[in-house]
């Protein structure tokens, strides 16, 4: 189970400007759900998956996962991250950067080959495997981003924007690859964030909107897409009414 | 740690690149110096190297340790902030992998590719020496490589922990730490107060003692102590603002 109590983050924004990514955010995930995080640019949707990634520190608040502080927790476990932007060692191959990845998964010496060979082959990547990661174009980036997330069993995952740059039978496969990884780890606790609300929809249970930083609204979805585009508008925007 | 040793021959295998530039340049600017003095030696015409003797080489010597330096910083390329310039922090922090065990593990193999440059040169240029020189150099051989390969490990390694906490790290953290001192007493004339401040900078008695330890002259006590005083202060320095910068930013 994932809890943020009452995380606050700011930003420095030249001189004297400061940003509040986060205000005083309140957030409870229970394990095995998967929730959709949707909200404006500049909500603090990205910024609240590096808290809880610790790879960004609140200035208040807490962050637990299963009773234990996030980041003390990452480094034990550590946690499957999709960044928004992925970045890759340029001059590394596909295989050369996932092989590393593995290792500091650790994968023991002998397993490393085969597991990176299946990540490779379920992101369709294998034809590719020797191509240069500076070379890439951002769906393919991101589908080497997939492919790490795919070297060991996680316990929680991050998903920034997962599904920008993909093409559409891309998006279908990783809805496939998401139902593997939620069949191979029973629990497992998904987090994505996502301006297309209805793929978005195609993949939660629960949707948590964010605005200004604070949490606007928190839902199961149970209704169907119309729906659940309607209420997250209107928890963006109040005036639009219900 | 363990965990990450498998990882090791990458890291310094993604440093191999610069260390071959960083050799051959190196190599370029001192192998002639070392070929002159070392065949003027054999035809008995001096007594032995003149690095530092005249004014012309005393600026070549400058020029040399300015390059090291340089180099050392550009080879550097950071510990982890390096990672977090290159974006790839958050794939690998997000790994259960200890901070400290990698920040060790970026550290140890950024010290080995400048040792193994450090090396290199110094084995090349002390094989110059005695294929031209032959007797006389009062070192022995393998003092010589280890007297010039400790003081670049020395620097190099004094670098990389700037390097890594700075941000932005690798030209600034050399020039703060050795360029400007180094540079400001090879350009300035000698009697200036500028040029006489800088000789007692950590760097300039670096350069000193290193051209005193080539020259086959036995550094001097007070020059050694100089050395190591500060070289200590230095990287306990370093050592300190780096584990705090990495540590407060990635969590």
């Amino acid at each position: 189970m994932i809890e943020l109590h009452g995380v606050t983050r700011r930003y420095r924004r030249g001189a004297r400007d400061r940003v509040t990514a986060l205000s005083s955010l309140d957030l409870r995930v229970e394990r095995g759900a998967t929730l959709a995080v949707v909200g404006p640019n500049g909500a603090g949707k990205s910024t609240l998956f590096g808290i809880i990634a610790g790879l960004v520190r609140p200035d208040h608040g807490r962050v637990l996962i299963d009773g234990e502080p996030a980041l003390r927790w990452v480094r034990t476990h550590g946690i499957g991250l999709l960044p928004d932007r992925i970045r890759l060692p340029e001059r590394h191959t596909i295989h050369e950067s996932l092989r590393r990845l593995a290792i500091l998964d650790g994968c023991a010496g002998g397993e490393v080959g085969a597991r990176v060979g299946s990540a490779l082959e379920m992101t369709g990547l294998s034809a590719q495997a020797k191509t240069r990661c500076g070379s890439l174009s951002h769906g393919l980036r991101q589908r080497v981003g997939i492919a790490q997330l795919l070297l060991r069993p996680r316990a929680v995952i991050l998903l920034d924007e997962p599904l920008s740059g993909l093409d559409p039978l891309w998006r279908a496969r990783f809805r496939e690859i998401l139902a593997l990884l939620r069949d191979a780890s029973p629990g497992l606790t998904v987090l994505l964030s996502s301006h297309e609300l209805n793929e978005a929809a195609r993949l939660v249970d629960q949707v948590a909107v964010i605005r200004e930083g604070r949490l606007a609204d928190c839902f199961a979805l149970h209704e169907d897409v119309a729906d659940f585009e309607r209420r997250v508008l209107s928890s963006l925007d109040p005036s639009r009414g219900s | 740690m363990r965990s990450l040793l498998p990882v090791f021959p990458g890291l310094v295998a993604d440093r191999a690149g610069r260390a071959v530039v960083v050799t051959t340049v190196l190599l370029a600017l001192t192998v002639p110096l070392f070929l002159r003095d070392g065949s003027a030696y054999a035809a008995g015409l001096s007594d032995g190297l003149s690095v530092g003797g005249t004014q012309g080489t005393t600026l070549a010597a400058n020029l040399v340790a300015l390059g090291m330096a340089l180099a050392a910083a550009w080879m550097s390329d950071g510990v982890v902030s390096g990672l977090r310039r290159d974006g790839i922090a958050p794939l690998v922090l997000t790994r259960p992998v200890p901070r400290s065990g990698l920040f060790l593990a970026r550290w140890l193999a950024g010290f080995t590719a400048l040792a193994a440059v450090g090396l290199t040169i110094a084995t090349t240029l002390n094989g110059v020496w005695r294929g031209f020189g032959g007797a006389g150099y009062p070192l022995s051989a393998a003092g010589a490589i280890g007297a010039a390969a400790v003081i670049w490990i020395w620097v190099g390694s004094a670098v990389l922990l700037f390097s890594s906490a700075l941000e932005r790290g690798e030209g600034l953290a050399g020039g703060l730490l050795f360029v400007l001192p180094i540079s400001l007493a090879a350009i300035l004339p000698p009697d200036t107060v500028l040029a006489r401040v800088a000789g007692w900078l950590p760097s300039q008695t670096v350069l000193t003692t290193s051209r005193d330890l080539l020259a086959g002259r036995a550094a001097q006590a007070h020059a050694l102590l100089a050395v190591l005083i500060p070289g200590c202060l230095t990287l306990a320095l370093g050592v300190f603002v780096a584990c705090r910068r990495e540590w407060r930013t990635t969590g």
